[in-house]
């Protein structure tokens, strides 16, 4: 099943001579519970892609479909709302709020949402990303991967459509990379999460069940290594 | 490069990096220089403008001595601090043959020397100034008058004496009430100065001259402005020449000094020890007040006590501008000083970075602040001159044409010192803890981290939802980052509760300081007053124009009072207990001794008490007003009163011996006399000389209900050691009957009406205000005529309360830049460093609208904090003045500030709000993405 598509989306950055074309009428569709790895050399314009994806950042030309919502037909704040919903953002820097402890940077986009508090939901991602003894602490008080653990159960917490990391494994060291992908893996293959990820580490790239090289702006391959359902495990 | 000249290089290197921060500190600086140069610079031309206002009325001397004899000025010039001395001399009157004014025969003849014609103003409009003892100038006005006189001619003169010769031997008194001369019958008495001409003799007396030999024949040189000295009935014009040293020709003369009043000496009372006879010693009052410097103690104080308010206040706005500043940087400053620290920088070397960075500032704001302040100070005297020009109604129109600055050495040593002052305190606490950290914590960032562990914030989510859980979280754990915009919303409103509370307190102990005696101040809007007394040949043309300002279209308004002041006794235990004990607390002041109190509490045999009638339409209103007893209101024939219940009484009421500093108490019941209690008043009567009370001149009053100044404040109000009591037209109509009682003599009653137009442009108008100026000038002829402005002016006290509120006034908008450049700073700069968890919160999904109620969540939480620390540092502040104040003056209840409170409250969330979301919405940018990247601001 068809969980995102998208239309040859095209963004290009200043004007005349200095104009830059990030993306170059770019189109692919991803599957419900499919792992896609998005790979490309540094300013082939992945990154671009995928915060139009995420709905932070906009086309130039071009649409992009969740569940076959047209994301950037949506007004500021219906936009706002679908993505706490039904988008999970994992950043390369986590991105967290200083100011809110585990707990609460977690169920954030929940909580923004008006939603209960789901104490259950909450100690089981908690449980599940190892952070049990970490709960009070700011992220000024975590290592790297313990903010990035943080980050991933910011992004799943509402059981999103979809789930894009923007390489979630840059800067962390190799050890704690590794574990990062587990769990992201994991959460694709336990929880049949979606997950697009951006990566220039070719290792990666290959846990993925589908690797799409960029290239100025373009998608220069598109290529099935695993099919979607079989087994991903290490 | 040593190492100290890289820390500084690298300083100036960021200081050009953060242009906006850099330009924020400096334009802090440069407001504060200028607010000292404000306080300092505009201080002193503020009161130099004063008292070259005031100056306009007696001149520029301090103190002056008449009839001084060789001995007694040489003793005059050795007084310590004399700044410089002039000698006059009154040669009496003289003929004046070529005068063509009837009423105006004589010359006024006088002797300056040549000092002495800029001290007391003396202004030519034609020719020039006497340069030898036989040259003379003349007042202007005689040739206006028809005088055939012209620079060139020769005048002789031969002076006298003028003696009034009563021609009468009925036993009276012949009353010139202007001229404040009594002329028993058969009596010869000298014409006091500026005495009117009535010609040789009239009906009731005649003139008689007496010559001092003073003879000479002058040459005219030129003509002058009417001095201020000069009346305008006076029978002479004035005529001045020059007195040369050991030229007097008379035996004595007047001495006019000026001191450096800096001193605060006493020089009234050692003028007066040398002169030895008080009524020979004046004292220029108004010009010695705005030097700062005054016979009282208690304003030279008051000139203190505000300096240094405003110093200190502007000295707290300031640093607390400043420090936010650094402390803002300090992330970024501990960055590179960490990393030259890692390099071999010392602590000692780090601090000098940010002593580095603020007094290079200082040095550019300095002569910035300094220039600027002197603009401000320009600019604002000459916008409030107009202001001020009126509130010295009687001095309008002066020949000041602008406002000169006064900058002294000691002005510009105070500015810089206290500058400097104020940066290095900014300045001393982020060095200070710039030194001690180490090179790791700098370099890694987290020199300010706190280690402590922080559970969910349920209770927020709870009662606040998400955005009061985020706005409470961001609040209280970046405590560091929250104390700058605490501090600076703070700052400002206590800045404005104790300005405002010292312009309100200052305003009532100067009111009670200059205004200790009688006052009754009538609270009803109007343009004019028209007044006579009771019974007075004036008082049909008084009735006439009462009855045509009523019927005149252009008049909205007319009311009326009649006014009996200490015309009328009661006994003494009409006035309370609490009267009498203060009145024993003020001789225990004077240290009288038993038997002395005694003496005087046995000579306590009456009370005196005020009258105010009021029309009936009016007196209604207040008796509505202050809940009075209607059925005795109702009952004239028992001659209502509303006693005043507030009062107050003053060393300075009755002096026992030396005169003691003024302290000023309350009363807060004047009398014990309960509501239907009657009690008489004895009333003055010319014929009656031995009063008793119960005899025909007396009128039982009752007593309908008792007032307050509150209740009256639309009204009358009241300021006085003396029980007042209000009622109606009746009442002052059988006061007057027994006043005039077998006498010919007006009744002790004033009686007004204010008159209130609707349309100013009319004749009526015009006709009120030449009269005005007539009555102002002492030229009024028949019914006396106040115009609002002149009548406010007409006290020290309401002068000097305009001048301090208009100077406070600017004070507070000026302090107020400083508070809102650190609001908005601090607003602007928690804004922008939190830009990128803006962006997050966007990212995750947060709209604008929780955004908004997320920043309106913490401007609440932010105002919550900073009341609390302003009502909790204000009110000791205020309570500290106002005990101090207490002891000062007096028992004066200071005035209940709540109201400020709720003011200083409103402005600051207004500014709050305004400056948090205008910001939000400048640095707000579209994409999300930009802010999410940005790694530091």
């Amino acid at each position: 099943m068809e969980i995102l598509r998208c239309e040859n989306l095209t963004k290009t950055y200043g004007e005349g001579n200095t104009k830059i074309k990030a993306l170059d009428n770019v189109s692919f569709s991803v599957e419900k519970g499919e792992f896609v790895s998005i790979v490309g050399p540094s300013g082939s314009g992945k990154s671009t892609l995928l915060h139009i994806l995420g709905g932070v950042d906009k086309p130039t030309e071009g649409k992009v479909f969740i569940e076959g919502t047209d994301l950037h037909g949506l007004k500021e704040d219906k936009l706002a709302i679908f993505r706490r919903r039904q988008i999970g953002l994992i950043y390369q820097f986590y991105n967290l709020m200083p100011v809110l402890n585990v707990d609460e940077n977690i169920t954030l986009p929940h909580l923004l949402d008006g939603r209960k508090l789901d104490q259950e939901r909450l100690d089981e991602i908690v449980e599940y990303l190892g952070l049990s003894e970490r709960r009070n602490n700011l992220p000024s008080q975590l290592s790297g991967g313990q903010q990035q653990r943080v980050s991933i159960g910011r992004a799943m917490f509402n059981r999103p459509a979809i789930v894009l990391a923007d390489e979630p494994t840059g800067n962390l060291d190799r050890k704690t990379g590794e574990e990062i992908m587990k769990l992201l893996k994991a959460s694709n293959r336990d929880h049949k999460q979606t997950l697009i990820l951006i990566t220039h580490d070719e290792s990666i790239a290959l846990q993925a069940d589908r690797i799409i090289y960029i290239e100025d702006g373009k998608i220069t391959k598109d290529e099935r290594i695993r099919v979607l359902g079989g087994n991903n495990n290490d | 490069m040593t190492n100290r000249k890289i820390v500084h290089h690298v300083t100036r290197q960021y200081m050009k990096k953060n242009k906006k921060r850099t330009f924020t500190t400096l334009f802090g600086i440069v407001c504060m220089v200028m607010l000292m140069t404000c306080v300092f610079v505009g201080k002193e031309t503020a009161m130099h403008y004063l008292e070259t206002l005031a100056s306009q009325d007696k001149g520029k001397w301090h103190v002056s001595a008449y009839d001084v004899n060789e001995k007694q000025y040489e003793e005059l010039k050795q007084v310590e601090h004399v700044k410089g001395t002039v000698i006059s001399a009154n040669y009496e009157h003289s003929e004046f043959a070529a005068s063509a004014n009837a009423e105006r025969p004589f010359l006024q003849m006088k002797a300056y020397d040549t000092a002495a014609f800029d001290w007391m103003n003396i202004r030519l409009t034609e020719g020039r100034l006497p340069e030898n003892k036989n040259e003379i100038v003349i007042n202007a006005e005689a040739v206006e008058d028809g005088a055939k006189i012209k620079v060139g001619d020769t005048v002789s003169v031969d002076c006298f004496k003028r003696y009034i010769v009563s021609d009468k031997n009925d036993g009276g008194t012949l009353m010139f009430p202007y001229y404040n001369f009594e002329l028993p019958s058969g009596k010869r008495l000298e014409a006091p100065q500026g005495f009117p001409y009535y010609g040789e003799s009239t009906e009731d007396f005649h003139e008689e001259h007496e010559y001092v030999g003073v003879k000479n024949t002058y040459t005219v040189v030129g003509f002058i402005e009417k001095p201020a000295f000069e009346r305008k009935d006076a029978a002479g014009y004035t005529a001045i020449c020059l007195l040369e040293e050991g030229s007097v020709a008379s035996e004595t003369f007047n001495v006019s000094m000026q001191f450096d009043l800096r001193t605060q000496d006493d020089f009234v009372a050692t003028v007066m020890s040398i002169v030895d006879d008080e009524d020979r010693v004046e004292s220029n009052d108004m010009v010695m007040a705005f030097s700062g410097n005054s016979s009282d103690n208690t304003i030279n104080t008051l000139v203190n006590v505000m300096s240094v308010f405003f110093v200190v206040l502007i000295i707290v706005a300031s640093v607390v501008l400043i420090y936010n500043v650094f402390n803002m940087s300090f992330e970024e400053r501990s960055k590179y000083l960490g990393m030259l620290s890692s390099v071999g920088a010392t602590g000692k070397q780090k601090r000098s970075s940010v002593y580095y960075e603020a007094f290079t500032l200082l040095l550019v704001a300095l002569p910035m602040g300094f220039i600027v302040g002197l603009l401000v100070i320009q600019l604002g005297m000459q916008a409030l001159k107009p202001y001020i020009d009126q509130f010295f109604g009687a001095f309008a129109g002066s020949n000041i044409d602008r406002v000169s600055l006064d900058i002294s050495v000691s002005g510009i040593i105070f500015t810089i010192v206290f500058s400097v002052i104020t940066v290095w305190i900014s300045a001393y606490l982020p060095a200070r803890k710039i030194g001690k950290i180490g090179p790791i914590e700098c370099i890694r960032g987290n020199a300010s981290r706190s280690k402590r562990k922080h559970a969910m914030n349920k209770r927020a989510l709870r009662m606040f939802g998400t955005e009061g859980m985020l706005a409470s979280n961001s609040i209280s754990r970046e405590k560091k980052k929250t104390r700058g915009i605490i501090a600076a919303v703070s700052v400002f409103m206590m800045i404005l509760i104790v300005t405002t509370f010292g312009t309100v307190t200052l305003n009532k102990m100067i009111t009670y300081i200059m205004v200790d005696d009688g006052t009754m101040n009538p609270q009803f809007d109007y343009d004019y007053t028209i007044a006579t007394n009771w019974g007075d040949n004036t008082d049909a043309q008084y009735e006439s124009m009462k009855e045509q300002l009523l019927a005149d279209e252009n008049v909205a308004d007319v009311k009326e009072t009649f006014v009996a002041v200490a015309g009328c006794v009661a006994e003494p235990d009409v006035l309370s207990e609490e009267y009498w004990s203060v009145d024993e607390k003020i001789m225990d002041l004077y240290g009288l001794p038993e038997s002395e109190k005694e003496f005087y509490k046995k000579k306590r045999t009456q009370a005196h008490i005020n009258f105010v009638g009021l029309d009936d339409e009016t007196f209604a209103k207040v008796a509505a007003a202050t809940g009075a007893d209607e059925s005795i209101i109702q009952n004239a024939s028992t001659f209502p009163v509303i006693a005043v219940q507030e009062g107050m009484l003053s060393t300075h009421n009755d002096i026992y011996g030396d005169k003691v500093d003024l302290q000023v108490f309350e009363i807060k019941e004047m009398t014990s006399k309960q509501v239907g209690e009657s009690f008489d008043v004895l009333v003055k009567n010319e014929k009656d000389e031995t009063k008793e009370f119960g005899n025909e001149y007396c009128m039982s009053v009752t007593v309908a209900g008792y007032a307050t100044n509150e209740q009256l404040a639309d009204y009358v109000t009241f300021n006085d050691c003396n029980l007042w009591v209000i009622t109606n037209k009746a009442t002052m109509e059988k006061m007057s009957e027994l006043m005039m009682k077998g006498n010919e003599n007006p009744a002790s009653i004033y009686k007004m009406a204010y008159a209130k137009f609707e349309n100013p442009v009319c004749p009526l108008n015009d006709t009120l205000s030449q009269m005005s100026m007539d009555t102002l000038n002492g030229e009024a002829d028949g019914v006396l005529v106040y115009s609002k402005a002149s009548f406010d002016a007409e006290t020290m006290a309401s002068a000097l309360n305009s001048a301090i509120r208009v100077l406070l006034i600017c004070f507070v908008i000026l302090t107020s830049i400083i508070c809102l450049l650190n609001l908005y700073n601090s607003a602007r700069g928690r804004i922008a460093g939190r830009k990128k968890e803006y962006a997050i919160l966007r990212s995750m999904g947060m709209t604008d609208d929780q955004l908004h109620k997320m920043l309106a969540f913490e401007c609440g939480s932010i105002l919550t904090r900073s009341i609390l620390v302003a009502v909790l540092v204000s009110t000791p502040v205020i309570v500290v003045v106002q005990m101090t104040l207490s002891r000062l003056i007096g028992a004066v209840s200071m005035p209940n500030v709540w109201w400020v409170y709720i003011v200083a409250i409103l402005i600051a969330t207004v500014a709050l709000f305004a400056i948090t979301f205008i910001t939000f919405k400048v640095e707000k940018t579209e994409n999300i993405l930009e802010d999410i990247r940005r790694e530091s601001v």
